[in-house]
């Protein structure tokens, strides 16, 4: 292999004459070799001084190798990937951890009063088995990341954790009519916070919202109904949407949902 | 039995959570310490972590790979280079924090995978020249004139400067050039 043409080095530096660098952005016309090797020179340029990130041109992403780290990263599998990612993230987050203790704490004890109860009463009670799978800290916080939290959401939150729902999805309406960009966990927490009102159809539609919103979340979306309807006592439209829990292993809370289907059957 | 990076990192593949939290537990702090030293948050450091990490098992699912460092260390530059670009791209695209489509979103981390792919190619092949070489191109891909690398390293004239950092960078090119990896990314 010989040596690449060393006017390219004279080039990118910018020592060439006027009538040379015309001479040779001719030939760069005709000549796709040079082309090509001057391309290769000027990445090298970039990614060995440092400073800058060299971006790449999006041809590339025809390729075969291209389409296999898409279609990987479109996965199911990249989606559970990154939220068991962030599990870990949230849980070992520093600040927010007296909160998670918190949180987890009531949740046992909760989990602690309603399997004694269980054993007192056999028959399915569907306001307890509301409680026992609500889960509320199992939500991630909406306020935890970075110092510009928004404060509409941070007061909404609070209201939730007080279990002031009325005036929770007051201030959540409120956050969805200003913002544009909306994290979907609002519709999550709005979601709830209606369920808690006994507010059903509102419940509905922010689980439609989130289900709509085309993020990680979304795939919570079912699982979020079927507790709305578990709270509704609807049997029917709970038993619907837990079978479509279980047409995939995958699916959020499948475990949950096939162990939730057994009690209320 | 010694657990090597290699058995972590084919641990960490699988998605076993028990194995990200140990790789949070001891890579996260520096990460952290480099985007917030870099003009990010703590937002973005996470956010960083988590990229890097799915970067990662998306290659080794492509194909697979040994490392060569530690999982430690390597993880730590891809977070680095993630970053960077990240910066790179903020200068030029007033970033709003809506909510990026899935296939969008997949689009930009296949991006950033065969661009760092592309970084690790030419930083390897860098490593393998002579430590002459190597020093003259460090000077070289830095900007520093001619006459102050022929001042610091006692060469005779501009020209023999010129004329080895020439030879240099011509092994350099028929190193990437001859790797199989570069035909594959070579339209990047």
């Amino acid at each position: 292999m010989k040596d690449y043409p060393i006017e390219i080095d004279d080039y990118l530096s910018g020592t060439m004459s006027t009538s040379e660098k015309e001479v040779f952005e001719e030939k760069l016309r005709t000549d796709t070799e040079l082309a090509k090797e001057l391309k290769l020179q000027r990445d090298m340029l970039a990614v060995y001084d440092d400073q800058e990130w060299l971006e790449g041109d999006k041809e590339i992403l025809k390729t075969d190798k291209a389409t296999q780290l898409k279609s990987f990263y479109e996965s199911d599998e990249a989606a559970s990937l990154k939220s068991t990612i962030n599990e870990v993230i949230s849980e070992n987050r520093s600040n927010s951890q007296n909160k998670t203790f918190w949180f987890i704490g009531v949740a046992a004890s909760i989990a602690v009063l309603i399997s004694v109860s269980l054993f007192v009463f056999k028959d399915t009670n569907y306001d307890e088995l509301y409680a026992s799978y609500v889960h509320i800290d199992e939500i991630p916080s909406l306020v935890t990341r970075g110092e510009d939290a928004n404060k509409i959401l941070e007061k909404a939150q609070l209201l939730f954790e007080d279990k002031k729902y009325q005036k929770a999805t007051e201030s959540f309406a409120a956050y969805h009519k200003k913002e544009t960009a909306i994290d979907p966990l609002s519709y999550i927490y709005n979601g709830i916070a209606y369920t808690e009102l006994n507010k059903f159809d509102e419940a509905l539609a922010q689980f439609e919202l989130l289900g709509n919103s085309n993020t990680l979340q979304s795939k919570k979306t079912n699982w979020y109904k079927a507790l709305v309807f578990l709270k509704q006592k609807r049997k029917r439209k709970l038993k619907d949407v837990l079978q479509t829990i279980l047409s995939d292993t995958s699916n959020y809370k499948y475990k949950e949902a096939q162990e939730l289907l057994g009690k209320i059957d | 039995m010694q657990i090597t990076d290699n058995d972590q990192l084919k641990q960490l593949v699988t998605g076993d959570k028990k194995v990200i939290q140990d790789l949070y537990i001891k890579g996260f702090p520096k990460i952290r310490s480099f985007v917030l030293n870099n003009k990010g948050n703590e937002a973005d450091a996470e956010d960083v972590f988590q990229k890097a990490l799915v970067q990662l098992i998306a290659r080794y699912r492509t194909k697979e790979f040994v490392i060569e460092s530690t999982l430690e260390g390597y993880f730590y530059t891809v977070c680095k280079n993630l970053w960077r670009r990240e910066l790179n791209k903020q200068k030029r695209i007033v970033t709003n924090d809506a909510i990026i489509e899935r296939a969008k979103e997949a689009e930009d981390m296949t991006m950033a995978t065969l661009e760092q792919e592309k970084w690790e190619l030419f930083q390897e092949k860098l490593e393998q020249l002579s430590d002459n070489c190597k020093q003259l191109l460090q000077l070289f891909f830095q900007k520093i004139p001619y006459k102050d690398i022929v001042d610091k390293l006692g060469y005779n004239s501009d020209n023999v400067v010129r004329q080895r950092i020439f030879n240099c960078k011509s092994q350099l090119t028929k190193l990437i050039k001859k790797d199989s990896r570069y035909n594959q990314i070579k339209e990047l």
